[in-house]
């Protein structure tokens, strides 16, 4: 089967496109899925770093484009899954317009027949940037974290993936889930989220500093079978294989018996 | 008498029923809400009294307002003028969708997005903050609105907005707009939007509409 395309957007900046396209195409590699990451925030490039390869880029999607290398030079294998897992990076240095939607989609049609999973990893903003990574891809994944301003952001991109219309209808990641301010009522709750933005969920990361480390470390917190973020993308990728997967429980912090005593309703 | 409040209004009483009770607390309240009525209006020497029974969320049916006028049979002077409800009957939502001039919409406007129509339109849906619904005529709203609705675009100030705007960014009618923010009483759940003699946006509670815009009030009933 060719693979499936998504693309990992957002609108926001910083929200977790980055960590979830270097934690979902760790896990799906882990699960024994060909997948290949894509890395579209030119100028920016980050993704090779959260997975540990910034060290091995030779080539990238510039050169590629231009002529400068072919498509195969310029794939990273991630020798820790027996080449399951390949990145190709953005450039660093290259001019934002260099790429259109045509080349997207093409190099994406190139790499359809090898992988099971294509991830392409969004830049923030609507302009050519994002039309490009929707360009290639079959479907999309929107990130937004609890903000008001996170979940603005992520309406307007909805709005034009919903228009851009799609063969994989789009799913929600709420990402830096804090179940202290939920319970507190200073947050809204991840059902919540996912109806004011009328779209399904995929998926919830908890914030956890063990995402920081892991970045820092360059091994995405995945790997971390202990840790809670980890547990959430696990349960996000065993969603995004089968959608039958149930969600994992949102943490809840019970009120104690004297808090709820004294302050009910 | 908690789920029975009594206000008065120029031409008699208007009782409001919590729909979070049981009717049959209701009823008990209401009893007990007639009697205490007698007792002040014997004081002014007055034996007539007129009510209108607003019973907010829940729907009366027939049997249900037969015991509530059961209830007045102490009481020969006391007239129950008009029974409203908050809530649209499904049959006349039924009847709204099978009007050919208003036309039903459906789906999510999204931050960024516009929709417009021609004359009047029943939207189902959400408007998101940031999403712009507008219509030449009246605008009906069943869903949450977080956006801006405008009717009557873009100068017909007889046009009205119904629908819970209490979470609204702004509603306009025609050249007038209100920003919407937690101060403003008159907007509730229950309200719509309409352009006053003074061609300001006001709200009016929606048993105001017969009165306020009576022609829309008959297209409606049909
Ligand atoms: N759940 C989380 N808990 C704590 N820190 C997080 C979490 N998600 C993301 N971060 C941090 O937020 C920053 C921005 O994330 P990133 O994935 O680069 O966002 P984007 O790609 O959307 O710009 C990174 O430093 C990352 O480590
Ligand atoms: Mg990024």
């Amino acid at each position: 089967m060719p693979a499936i395309a998504l693309v990992i957007t957002s609108g926001k900046g910083g929200v977790g496109k980055t960590t979830s396209t270097a934690n979902i195409g760790t896990a799906l590699s882990i699960m024994g899925k060909r997948v290949c990451v894509v890395d579209l925030d030119l100028g920016l490039r980050n993704l090779d770093i959260m997975i540990g390869l910034g060290n091995r880029i030779i080539y990238d999607i510039v050169d590629v484009v231009q002529g400068r290398a072919t498509l195969h030079q310029a794939l990273v294998k991630d020798t820790r899954f027996e080449d399951r897992l390949v990145l190709l990076p953005a450039a660093q240095d290259a001019d934002k317009n260099v790429l259109t939607p045509a080349a997207v989609r093409n190099i994406v049609e190139a790499l359809r027949s090898e992988f099971d999973y294509i991830l392409i990893d969004c830049p923030a903003g609507i302009e050519q940037g994002f039309r490009n990574a929707l360009a290639g891809a079959d479907g999309a994944v929107v990130v937004t974290t609890p903000e008001l301003s996170a979940m603005s952001d992520a309406d307007r991109v909805i709005g034009l993936i919903e228009a851009h219309r799609m063969p994989i209808s789009p799913r929600l990641i709420v990402n830096r889930v804090q179940p202290e301010m939920i319970a507190a009522g200073t947050s809204l709750s991840v059902p919540a989220i996912a109806h004011r933005l009328a779209l399904p969920l995929l998926g919830f990361i908890v914030e956890d500093n063990a995402i920081i480390t892991a970045d820092n470390r360059g091994e995405p917190v995945v790997f971390d079978t202990n840790s809670k973020p980890g547990a959430c993308f696990r349960n996000i990728t065993e969603r995004l294989i089968n959608p039958q997967t149930p969600l994992l429980p949102v943490p809840t912090i019970k009120k104690s018996f004297w808090a709820k005593l004294f302050n009910r309703g | 008498m908690a789920s029975a409040t009594l206000k008065g209004k120029k031409d008699g009483y208007e009782i409001q029923l919590a729909a979070s009770a049981s009717f049959a607390e209701n009823l008990s309240d209401l009893a007990a809400l007639f009697k205490q009525v007698q007792t002040q209006q014997a004081l002014l020497h007055e034996e007539s009294a007129k009510f209108t029974i607003a019973s907010g969320e829940r729907l009366l049916d027939e049997d249900q307002k037969a015991a509530i006028q059961a209830l007045l049979k102490p009481y020969p002077g006391f007239q129950i003028i008009n029974f409203s409800a908050a809530v649209i009957p499904q049959t006349k939502v039924a009847n709204l969708l099978a009007t050919p001039h208003v036309p039903v919409a459906v789906g999510v406007i999204r931050s960024g997005q516009e929709r417009r129509f021609d004359g009047d339109v029943l939207f189902i849906g959400a408007v998101h903050y940031g999403g712009v619904l507008r219509a030449t005529g009246n605008i009906f709203c069943l869903g949450e609105v977080a956006g801006i609705v405008h009717a009557g675009y873009p100068n017909d100030a007889e046009a009205i907005a119904v629908g819970d705007f209490t979470g609204a960014t702004q509603v306009h009618i025609a050249d007038t707009m209100d920003i919407v923010d937690a101060h403003n009483t008159k907007l509730t759940a229950h309200s719509f939007a309409y352009v006053n003699d003074l061609h300001a946006l006001d709200y009016a509670d929606d048993i105001a509409l017969k009165e306020l815009r009576p022609r829309l009030y008959q297209k409606l009933e049909e």
